[in-house]
């Protein structure tokens, strides 16, 4: 009888409040549908490591992170399947608009020098500070590069924070803006882009961004070659099978092998609120950059910008340029900034990268 | 371009990263004899770092606007050349 109850004893209150957590990642997925493809195994996923003696952690759960999150193999192959999805014709009729997207990566570096004043190993501080990516596998990849110890609520942060742009974002926005700005119109001029520009984008991004920075060679080239797959015209199945089967059954993995690092030991501790906090800064200052620069760009243009569109520099695609494109029909029904505010958000994609290419440049040794 | 990589080696080399890699070696020591620790250094509180990480803000955003600025005038210039072969 002994049996029954031996491990109930084991139980600690730490394991009960990660179990919470478990439970409360699944409800937002589930009923609040906030990124259900991550929120769902990773909240079962916290569950099954935080039963006292469970052989998930040591088992399956520990085989899928070394074999996909501690390698980086996971994020970059959902990046295959995220550049295959994105479509970077609204960007190309306008390339101007990546402006926004480098713009919109002042939180990164900004929270890099904040974590800087409480997290005392740079390698920490650094992975917290790609919270401000919006991208949960550039967040991964860092923050698994730069061997933090911090994997788990770096994890969570981003993709939380992701799924809460709809409400972090405006308030920023408006707060930043006048009315006056906020009905700025942009007319979208319909261009075609040729075949070849939609094949040579990838590539040539690939290359510059490498050159410079070798360390986001794999980050940014896994990306491109998605995308290099859905605009070749010759690989219409392997494009399909990127956007959903490759996509999907990664992101099964990344989320269930994530939960490695969900540990009661590793996860319940001031470090972790802190991160939280921090991540939201970085969200905040994001958004904040992407729309004071389009504000400064407006005091030397002739042809005003809505700054909102700033805002959509980020990398939550395509929560973002929707988010943007809501609160301009809001102000004006007739002021369509879609395609504008998409292109930006694809940019912050690309410039997302960039910067995790670059964090990995300062601190990876 | 050569600019960009001197900048980059300059702060691969700077003080404090040498003492972060001598950490990096010597956690790499303690791992090969099977006692590998993965513990956070604690926290702290020091503002003075605020203002050390300034140039790494100022460089990375440098970078940041000096590749895209690159892509932008090469996508243009890839636009014009190829702006007769629609579809």
């Amino acid at each position: 009888m002994e049996i029954l109850y031996e491990n109930l004893k084991a139980f600690t209150w730490q394991h009960c409040v990660m179990i919470l957590i478990g439970c409360v990642l699944i409800y937002l997925a589930i009923k609040k549908e906030m990124e259900p493809t991550l929120l769902l195994p990773m909240g079962l996923g916290t569950i099954l490591v935080n039963i006292p003696g469970s052989e998930a952690l040591h088992g399956p759960i520990e085989e899928l992170y070394y074999a996909g999150i501690a390698n980086e193999l996971f994020p970059l192959l959902l990046f295959i399947g995220i550049g295959a999805m994105i479509d970077f014709g609204p960007l190309l009729t306008n390339p101007k608009l990546m402006l926004f997207g480098a713009a919109a990566q002042f939180g990164i570096f900004f929270t890099l020098a904040m974590a800087s004043v409480f997290f005392p190993e740079i390698k920490d501080a650094a992975s917290i500070s790609i919270i401000g990516a919006a991208d949960g596998p550039t967040s991964i990849a860092v923050a698994n590069t730069l061997k933090s110890s911090y994997i788990g609520p770096i994890t969570v942060a981003a993709y939380s924070y992701m799924a809460l742009v709809p409400i972090i974002q405006p308030p920023v926005i408006r707060l930043l803006t006048t009315k006056k700005e906020r009905l700025i119109r942009m007319p979208y001029e319909k261009k075609s882009v040729s075949k070849a520009t939609r094949i040579m984008f990838p590539i040539i991004i690939t290359i510059v961004a490498s050159a410079v920075i070798p360390q986001a060679t794999a980050l940014i080239g896994f990306l491109m070659f998605g995308n290099l797959i859905r605009e070749c015209g010759v690989l219409d199945s392997l494009s399909e099978t990127a956007q959903k089967v490759l996509a999907n059954l990664i992101t099964i993995f990344l989320g269930i092998s994530v939960a490695f690092n969900m540990t009661a030991s590793q996860f319940l501790k001031l470090d972790t609120l802190l991160i939280m906090g921090l991540g939201l800064i970085a969200f905040i200052v994001d958004t904040a950059g992407g729309v004071l620069f389009a504000k400064l760009l407006n005091l030397f243009s002739k042809k005003k910008v809505n700054p909102m569109i700033g805002a959509a520099g980020i990398s939550a695609f395509p929560m973002s340029g929707r988010i943007v494109h809501k609160m301009a029909l809001k102000e004006d029904p007739q002021n369509f900034l879609l395609m504008h505010s998409i292109g930006v958000n694809v940019s912050g994609q690309i410039a997302s990268v960039i910067a995790g290419g670059i964090i990995l440049g300062f601190f990876a040794s | 371009m050569n600019y960009l990589q001197y900048l980059l080696a300059a702060m691969a080399t700077a003080p404090s990263k040498e003492v972060e890699t001598s950490l990096e070696v010597g956690k790499d020591l303690v791992e090969e004899l099977g006692e590998a620790t993965e513990t956070a250094a604690e926290l702290g509180f020091e503002p003075s770092r605020f203002v050390d990480m300034l140039s790494y803000m100022g460089i990375g955003m440098f970078i940041i606007f000096v590749l895209i600025g690159v892509i932008i005038l090469v996508t243009v210039l890839t636009n014009k050349i190829f702006s007769g072969n629609q579809g």
